[in-house]
């Protein structure tokens, strides 16, 4: 009900009392409005609901209302409802245009000032996330963005201005994974073209920065009937060779037959992969000749070869 | 070091070049081949010559190392005489 002044002795009747409690429920008398409007004196304690399709204000002026006095304003209709500040002054730290379904309370602090609590519906929040692990961050002003959730090991980390997952660095130098395999199976290559020993190791780097340390030992020999027969050794990285011996890798001067001159190549190698996708490195052998049924053999006699692959950050 | 499987493939195929594993036929691959690959049968018929010709030289080698300490024997020398001239 509006504000009331009562007098002493006055009886309230049952319709006032009902008035006064839905009021005092946030309620009570609505004066539906469909153009811009000018708050009265007796607004004070009703509501006052615009309903419009179109733009309208509903000013606030001053020496109408006073200290403790508040309205109630709603806007039913589509077209945005400004609180305007007339000769009063209006504060709020909302907004003062609401929206359809949005409203206020209008409390005045003074004949001239007024605050606005807003209690418009806003929307919320359009929650961006989709997957497990996601987390919510702020891509330009109030705009929420998605960060999906990073691979293992990774850490959250600012590139551009943003947040997003990175493979830690690893602090330059340190080993940050270290993988092994060993092999026994004898491989005979009697031919001058490069052929696969069968020794061979994948790793898959964390970093495309990180350096990939090969060490290998791999035992081998070079047979021949008679004569000279020489041996060579390369590594690869997948189908790229990044090691290669520049010569015969050991040589026999034979005069016997089944001449065998057996030894263990080392090869350690420190390789650029650039890349973080599983990468198998391996060696290849060859011989000089294979007259007189010359040959050089891989893990000659079963002996093991041993491949080392270690990851170094950068 | 058994290296029967190279002479028979060779002895089959003198200018092919080739590797294999664990001298296991089935492994073998070509890297230069002229004709058709000989098949296992006649590998191993190749690998059984390897081993006869390998046990001839070895039985020529002695029969002429008898015959010559047969000789030396002759002559009232030995071996040792030999290496002590040096030879």
């Amino acid at each position: 009900m509006a504000k009331q002044t009562f007098t002493t002795g006055q009886v309230l009747t049952a319709a006032q009392m009902t008035s006064l409690q839905q009021t005092a429920m946030g309620g009570g008398s609505t004066t539906a409005k469909t153009t811009s409007y000018v708050l009265v004196a007796a607004d004070a304690g009703t509501t006052v609901a615009m309903n419009a399709a179109g733009s309208t204000t509903i000013t606030v002026n001053t020496s109408l209302f006073s200290a403790g006095d508040s309205v109630f304003i709603q806007n039913w209709g589509a077209g945005t409802c400004t609180v305007t500040a007339g000769t009063a002054t209006v504060t709020t730290h909302g907004s003062l245009a609401l929206g359809q379904w949005e409203g206020g309370t209008l409390y005045f602090t003074s004949s001239s000032a007024a605050i606005f609590f807003d209690i418009s519906q806003s929307a919320g929040m359009t929650n961006p996330m989709t997957t497990t692990g996601d987390t919510i961050y702020s891509s330009s002003g109030s705009t929420p963005a998605r960060l999906g959730i990073g691979s293992t090991g990774q850490v959250l980390t600012v590139a551009s201005g943003l947040p997003s997952w990175a493979t830690p660095a690893g602090g330059g130098g340190k080993v940050l994974q270290v993988v092994s395999a060993t092999y026994s199976t004898a491989t005979t290559i009697s031919s001058t073209s490069y052929t696969d020993t069968g020794l061979s190791l994948a790793i898959t780097p964390t970093s495309a920065t990180s350096k990939v340390l090969v060490l290998i030992n791999q035992p081998h020999a070079v047979v021949r009937d008679t004569n000279a027969v020489g041996g060579y050794l390369q590594l690869l990285r997948g189908s790229t060779t990044v090691w290669e011996a520049i010569d015969a890798t050991f040589t026999i001067t034979a005069s016997s037959t089944d001449t065998v001159l057996g030894l263990v190549s080392n090869i350690s190698f420190l390789d650029s992969p650039a890349t973080t996708s599983s990468t198998t490195y391996k060696t290849q052998g060859k011989a000089t000749t294979t007259a007189n049924n010359g040959n050089t053999r891989y893990q000659y006699d079963s002996r093991t070869s041993n491949i080392i692959l270690m990851e170094i950050g950068a | 070091m058994d290296n029967h499987l190279v002479k028979a493939i060779k002895k089959l195929k003198p200018n092919s070049e080739f590797s294999f594993i664990e001298d296991n036929y089935a492994t073998i691959k070509w890297d230069v081949l002229e004709g058709e690959a000989p098949t296992q049968k006649e590998i191993d018929a190749a690998i059984k010559e390897v081993k006869a010709d390998e046990a001839q030289a070895e039985a020529t080698k002695a029969t002429a190392k008898a015959a010559a300490e047969g000789k030396l024997a002759a002559l009232g020398l030995t071996t040792d005489d030999l290496r002590a001239l040096g030879l």
